[in-house]
């Protein structure tokens, strides 16, 4: 039995996910998330509820250990309580390990508040040097990552 | 009627992939489904 209403959870996703201008949080949850645009973290461990997992270090390209992946662009909106998918945009890094391995990720805000956390399906994704890792972008139910509270 | 295999794999949605550098595919995996639950909390 869900315990929460419909419409105060797209409040809450919509607050904690990138569905404003150009991916910063949709409402003004504000201070603890941040206003500018919000991150995927990577991580080389398991995130959990209480910490995020380890960060991976700087790639080759496409992915700075402190930054992660900022441009996720702006996802489409929750409506009565649908999931929220993220990214829009497909994000990328090509490894520089050997190889680099991707096991979990944290979606946070600018002030590095973590929103929502999980592990990457069929985790831990080895990432050999010269490859590319990519979570695929869309919208909607296209995107990579689905993310939803109930 | 065109007969399909008893246990034919559910078309998942594509979440991630992994390119060699030219950029054919050499692994992939589903979406992540990430849910939170208001109910996490409550003690029973």
């Amino acid at each position: 039995m869900a315990a929460i209403d419909q419409a105060l959870v797209s409040i809450l996703l919509n607050g904690l996910t990138p569905t404003g201008a150009a991916g910063i949080p949709g409402t003004a949850i504000g201070t603890p998330v941040g206003t500018s645009a919000m991150r995927i973290r990577l991580n080389s461990t398991l995130s959990t509820a209480s910490a995020a997992g380890t960060e991976l270090s700087t790639q080759t390209s496409g992915y700075t250990n402190g930054t992660g992946w900022s441009s996720l662009g702006q996802s489409t909106a929750s409506s009565s309580g649908s999931a929220v998918g993220v990214p829009l945009t497909t994000q990328s890094f090509v490894s520089n390990g050997s190889p680099t391995a991707v096991v979990s990720f944290d979606l946070t805000g600018s002030a590095a508040q973590r929103g929502f956390w999980g592990p990457f399906n069929a985790q831990p994704v080895n990432v050999g040097s010269g490859n590319t890792f990519q979570v695929v972008g869309g919208s909607g139910a296209a995107a990579g990552i689905q993310i939803s509270l109930t | 009627m065109t007969e399909g295999l008893a246990f034919e794999p559910e078309d998942e949605p594509v979440g991630w992939v992994v390119l060699d550098p030219d950029g054919n595919v050499v692994d992939s995996g589903g979406q992540t489904v990430t849910e939170a639950s208001a109910d996490a909390g409550e003690e029973n």
